[in-house]
């Protein structure tokens, strides 16, 4: 074999190696842009989950208080109610999110039913029977439950390859 | 360079796809099911309680108008759990095509 034939297939294989390359590569880019143009809602996110349930824990610690009065309470409370809040914060943060902070809009509402109304009540001086806060119990627990289901339902997000 | 068969590629991801959306969306919409099922059961049984307490003179009047409404405001919340989950599983559905769409493209130009 000639040294031209050579030269020849060597340039050869240095052009179909790069082709592969650069298929390689565009491929990935399609892939990988198609993978993350494409979600309508935020992935799962852990933290969020478990602030989520933390919330829950905390709200209806604060509700079991409810048989006494607020200003009886306040101390013991304000703390709790924070964790609420923080995990409501955190979950507003995230982007394509917007079904689970309406959830937390309608659980957290004074003018709504839930938590929020039992706050404001409470506040507002009302002192509850244990049976009224067992009821209100059941259905705050069942909103945060909704809350918790829907993000342990998200979509677990496909790392980058 | 071999000449990429696009038929082939669009077949072998259609025949993906197919099976993806038959096991995806069927769990859904049993899912979907009997969790409006378990809802439905929670708010009779609540109502029911709240409406005997007052009666029986343990919670007062607000509180029953509480916990009757507060049943709508979790009907609310367990529509847009439901509408975040069919989301989730159109993502799912979605990403999936799109994956089964590159593995038959990486398959069909033999890398």
């Amino acid at each position: 074999m000639n040294k031209g034939c050579m030269t020849a297939m060597t340039t050869q294989s240095v052009r179909e190696v790069l082709q592969i390359f650069l298929r390689r590569i565009f491929l990935t880019i399609f892939g990988s842009l198609a993978l993350a143009g494409c979600n309508t809602i935020t992935p799962f996110d852990r933290i969020a989950y478990e602030k989520a349930t933390d919330a829950k824990v905390a709200a209806l610690t604060v509700m079991s208080r409810g048989v006494n009065s607020f200003a009886s309470e306040k101390d013991a409370v304000l703390p709790l109610m924070v964790r609420v809040d923080e995990a409501y914060e955190y979950d507003r943060g995230r982007s394509l999110n917007s079904n689970t902070i309406k959830m937390w809009e309608i659980l957290l509402s004074p003018d709504g039913r839930l938590y929020g109304r039992f706050l404001s009540r409470w506040q507002d001086g009302k002192a509850f029977t244990k049976e009224a806060i067992q009821e209100r119990k059941a259905d705050v627990a069942k909103g945060f439950d909704l809350l918790i289901a829907l993000e342990r339902g998200k979509r677990v997000a496909i790392p980058a390859e | 360079m071999a000449k990429i068969d696009f038929n082939t590629i669009l077949e072998t991801a259609l025949d993906g796809s197919k099976e993806l959306s038959k096991t995806l969306f069927k769990k859904y919409a049993k899912q979907a099911a009997s969790d409006a099922r378990d809802f439905m059961k929670f708010a009779r049984e609540g109502i029911e309680r709240a409406i005997r307490l007052y009666a029986e003179k343990k919670i007062d009047a607000e509180d029953l108008e509480d916990l009757i409404l507060g049943k709508k405001d979790l009907a609310a919340m367990n529509a847009l759990k439901q509408k975040g989950l069919a989301s989730a599983a159109i993502d799912t559905f979605t990403n999936g095509v799109l994956n089964i769409l590159v593995n038959a493209i990486f398959s069909a130009v033999k890398l």
